[in-house]
């Protein structure tokens, strides 16, 4: 069986995307790995792929955008919206790719274990999807931290699918490039989480959906109150008795930290597992690559995209038509567009 | 009633408030000559002043961030509400978080000890031929490799490397002991030339480059096949010492199962620093998420390549350690054998002893470090220090202050044959509790607490320990932490130790460690 597997990320996650790779490549050596970047290099920056465990690159202005134009489609996204936005025409084009089975995985997660038994659950099954929680929480505070935030954001965790290339597979493919070319926004007040909270609708609109049960996968600081974590003599790796396949270390840094010393409590294998994800981190980091950076946050002139700056363009067509090239600096600009309507403040 | 009694009847707080404490923590109180526990209540609490050795105010507020908040005196509110609300006095997420909340990579820990021990200038060479010149043309040839300069330090393998020396000194043999000069956590892999320490019998002589031993000491062996034992390669570069003994035509030698550092960078097989790991294959996710995971492939290999290149016999002081090794050592050696470092021997069987009534005296034995399990005796004192059952020791060079525990001071010494074993029998400890997270390949220390009366209380893990509680009838094995605690709340642990307290003493019978198997060989 052949398969793609990808992450979708900016050159600031780049040291993430590496320790992903980089475990993908040591548990599956003959999968494809793609790196799927909405970014350009910062300067003295460049990718040498003989060095990266990565196979190819797909930038954002490789994909097929049902027909706009890079530069406009994308302004209209932040970087997280940007960077969800892509997985669904990267999907849907790698369901003509000659792969059998294409995977997801978030930059941040890492793999523990091969992820093997993937593939034998799609040859029943055409979608595979982990949900954030397995278990109901116990305590109220996990409910709002866990419980709530699943309602909000979406069910299931979409640091991870995986689908047969036909089928079913290419159906959801589909559909979700066509949701997430048009409305792949942060705006939960109006029931849009990125990506993600489409996928709500999975299991209701496409068959041969196969909801993954396994605590193995995609263990997280949202589940980890319920999952517990063992390290036994053989040297394996268990949740909940399972052996743990991948995790997801989200938030890294204090939040990260804080969020599993209250979850993990006393399980210290958890601890043992971030420990040694940071260790790679560092391994994997490039100091050249500034803290945020991201190509496409700035204007030409350098100057930040405003979010409301976004938000204005994604609404109005005639300043889309007007601007091709929304992040263009000087006259025509829309940047000097802004600055004549009062919405943007003159460079000091 | 007393008026002091009626104080503390009256005032709960000031009860529990401790004066000699306080004063002895903050000199500037002590200084001013104010009623101390007044000082607490107006100015201490505010300025995050500690009322007791046992109530911590940061810890606290950092568990109870709504006391933080309300701004109100934090030790009365525990002791008047706080304690029966069931406020906990800290995070407490164990030893082993901690371990890992403050855990650095190996390499940067060999940095930092290489920077802060940097390799000493070489000795002029002509020393080394001098005392070479002085041994004259010796029949016999002993070469020892170990972490250190043995005669500069005490610890159970340095005490082995002594009488080691001793006795293969008496068979008229000459004795070379090559150690690191600087010391190492991990066998030397990134420099090539580490400097190496000499003794010649027993006596210092300088430290060389390992070219200048292969220069120096190759023709002073020529004639001779030296006999060899390895007792540590930590710190030594594996591919200079096989040099040095090559260039000392040496072919077979004996290989201690001291530790396990010829199998994992972390010679006591501490997953992280933090849980026996039990050596699982190298390319075990387990060893993937450990910080001594890739080096552990670098000891595996120089270790292997070594086997390989000479017939090692491999002399291990327990059963315990051999099977381990064996089951975790990537190639055969030419032979292996259990050597116990020492026997006991009974010294007094007069069926005196007993239960002599009062509380169980529980006592921990040497250094008070985590793989030691220091902080699972330390939340043992923590749980029961109240319980009028059970009284608490530690017996070690080392005191923690923070461990209501009575220290005794008991440090190796020359001469005194087993000091630790005299200050169990004269404290009358019924209980050593030696809770080694990592197997321990001998533990002189639990045979030490038997041969001074007492009964030891370990666990699974121990190595050593375990099988030789089973095997002895000296104590019991908890399965885990939760055990050992529930034993000593039911009492469990009361009958055990009392029976036959102190009936039989033992002292030690020592082995002469690698000279035992050369005594013949070496005519």
């Amino acid at each position: 069986m052949k398969v793609l597997c990808f992450s979708s990320f900016t050159f600031s996650y780049l040291d993430r995307a590496r320790v992903l790779f980089h475990t993908l490549r040591q548990h599956h050596p003959d999968w494809e790995l793609v790196a799927l970047i909405t970014d350009r290099p910062p300067p003295g920056v460049e990718l040498d792929l003989g060095a990266e465990a990565f196979d190819r690159v797909v930038w954002v202005e490789d994909l097929d955008l049902g027909g706009q134009a890079w530069k406009s489609w994308l302004f209209k996204h932040d970087v997280v919206e940007a960077c969800t936005a892509v997985k669904g025409p990267f999907l849907h084009m790698a369901c003509s790719s000659g792969a059998d089975v294409a995977i997801y995985l978030d930059p941040d997660t890492a793999l523990l274990n091969p992820l093997s038994p993937l593939l034998d659950e799609l040859r029943d099954n055409e979608i595979l999807l982990t949900p954030h929680l397995l278990q109901p929480e116990e305590t109220l505070s996990a409910v709002l931290d866990n419980e709530v935030s699943a309602l909000r954001t979406g069910i299931y965790n979409l640091g991870f699918v995986a689908i047969r290339t036909q089928g079913e597979g290419a159906r959801f493919a589909k559909w979700w490039n066509d949701r997430l070319l048009t409305l792949c926004y942060d705006d939960i007040p109006n029931g849009l989480f990125v990506d993600q909270r489409w996928c709500d609708h999975v299991p209701a609109f496409f068959e041969k959906v196969k909801v993954l049960r396994d605590p193995g996968y995609n263990v997280a600081s949202w589940n980890i109150s319920r999952r517990r974590v063992a390290i036994d003599k053989s040297g394996q790796i268990t949740v909940n008795g399972h052996l743990l396949r991948f995790w997801h270390f989200t938030k890294l840094g204090p939040v990260g930290d804080a969020m599993t010393k209250r979850y993990a409590g006393t399980n210290h294998e958890v601890h043992e597992i971030w420990n040694w994800y940071k260790r790679l981190i560092t391994r994997f980091t490039d100091a050249r690559i500034p803290g945020r950076y991201w190509a496409y946050g700035t204007y030409a002139d350098g100057r930040a995209i405003a979010k409301a700056h976004r938000e204005l363009y994604r609404a109005r067509g005639d300043l889309r038509d007007a601007f091709p090239d929304p992040f263009a600096a000087g006259p025509d600009s829309y940047q000097a567009w802004l600055l004549g309507a009062g919405l943007f403040e003159p460079a000091t | 009633m007393t008026a002091e009694a009626q104080t503390e009847a009256i005032d709960p707080v000031r009860a529990e408030f401790d004066v000699e404490y306080y004063l002895a923590t903050y000199a500037d109180v002590a200084a001013a000559g104010v009623d101390p526990f007044e000082h607490f209540m107006t100015f201490g609490w505010r300025e995050g002043r500690n009322p007791s050795k046992r109530f911590i105010m940061a810890p606290y507020l950092e568990a109870n961030p709504d006391i933080a908040a309300a701004g109100v005196n934090p030790f009365a509110h525990y002791i008047v509400t706080g304690r029966g609300e069931g406020r906990s006095l800290k995070i407490d997420l164990g030893f082993r978080y901690e371990i890992l909340k403050v855990a650095s990579s190996l390499d940067e820990r060999v940095r930092a000890l290489r920077e802060s021990i940097p390799d000493p200038e070489p000795t002029d060479v002509e020393k080394l031929v001098s005392a070479l010149r002085q041994v004259g043309a010796p029949t016999r040839l002993h070469v020892t490799i170990s972490h250190d300069d043995f005669t500069a330090n005490l610890g159970g393998v340095q005490l082995c490397l002594t009488r080691e020396s001793e006795a293969m000194r008496a068979l008229g043999a000459t004795h070379i002991h090559l150690y690191p000069a600087a010391p190492g956590l991990v066998i030397e892999f990134e420099r090539l030339n580490p400097m190496v320490g000499v003794l010649i019998n027993g006596e210092r002589v300088g430290v060389f480059s390992p070219e200048t031993l292969v220069e120096r000491l190759g023709p002073f062996a020529t004639g001779m096949t030296p006999t060899f034992a390895v007792h540590s390669f930590l710190g030594h570069g594996i591919v200079a010492m096989t040099a040095v003994l090559r260039a000392m035509d040496a072919k077979e030698g004996f290989f201690w199962i001291h530790d396990f550092a010829s199998v994992c960078a972390n010679y006591a097989l501490m997953r992280n620093d933090v849980a026996f790991c039990g050596a699982p294959p190298p390319d075990s996710p387990a060893c993937s998420v450990c910080l001594y995971g890739r080096r552990r492939r670098i000891h595996l290999a120089e270790h292997a390549r070594f086997f390989q290149t000479f017939a090692m016999t491999v002399l291990a002081p327990s059963q315990a350690a051999l099977d381990l090794w064996l089951s975790s050592f990537p190639v055969r050696p030419a032979d292996a054998k259990v050597h116990p470092h020492a026997k006991l021997r009974k010294r007094k069987t007069d069926g005196e002893g007993g239960d002599v009534g009062g509380p169980l005296k529980v006592a921990f034995l040497g250094m008070p470090a985590p793989h030691k399990g220091w902080p699972v005796f330390e939340r043992l004192v923590e749980r029961f220090v109240d319980d009028p059952r059970y009284e608490f020791h530690h017996f070690g060079k080392i005191q923690d202050p923070t461990v209501e525990a009575k220290f005794t001071a008991v440090e190796p010494a020359p001469g005194v044959a087993e000091p630790m074993a005299a200050a169990v029998e004269a404290a009358g400890i019924d209980v050593a509790l030696i809770w080694s997270l990592c197997p321990e390949t001998f533990c002189f220390t639990a045979y030490e607490a038997v041969a001074g009366g007492a009964k030891v209380v370990t666990n699974p893990d121990a190595g050593n320990v375990p099988r030789f509680v089973a095997e002895t009838r000296n104590g019991l094995i908890a399965e885990d932490e939760h055990a050992l605690m529930a034993l000593f709340a039911r009492g469990d642990v009361l009958s055990l130790a009392r029976r036959d307290h102190g009936r039989t003493l033992y002292s030690l019978s020592y082995s002469k460690m690698s000279a035992d198997f050369m005594a013949e060989g070496l005519s």
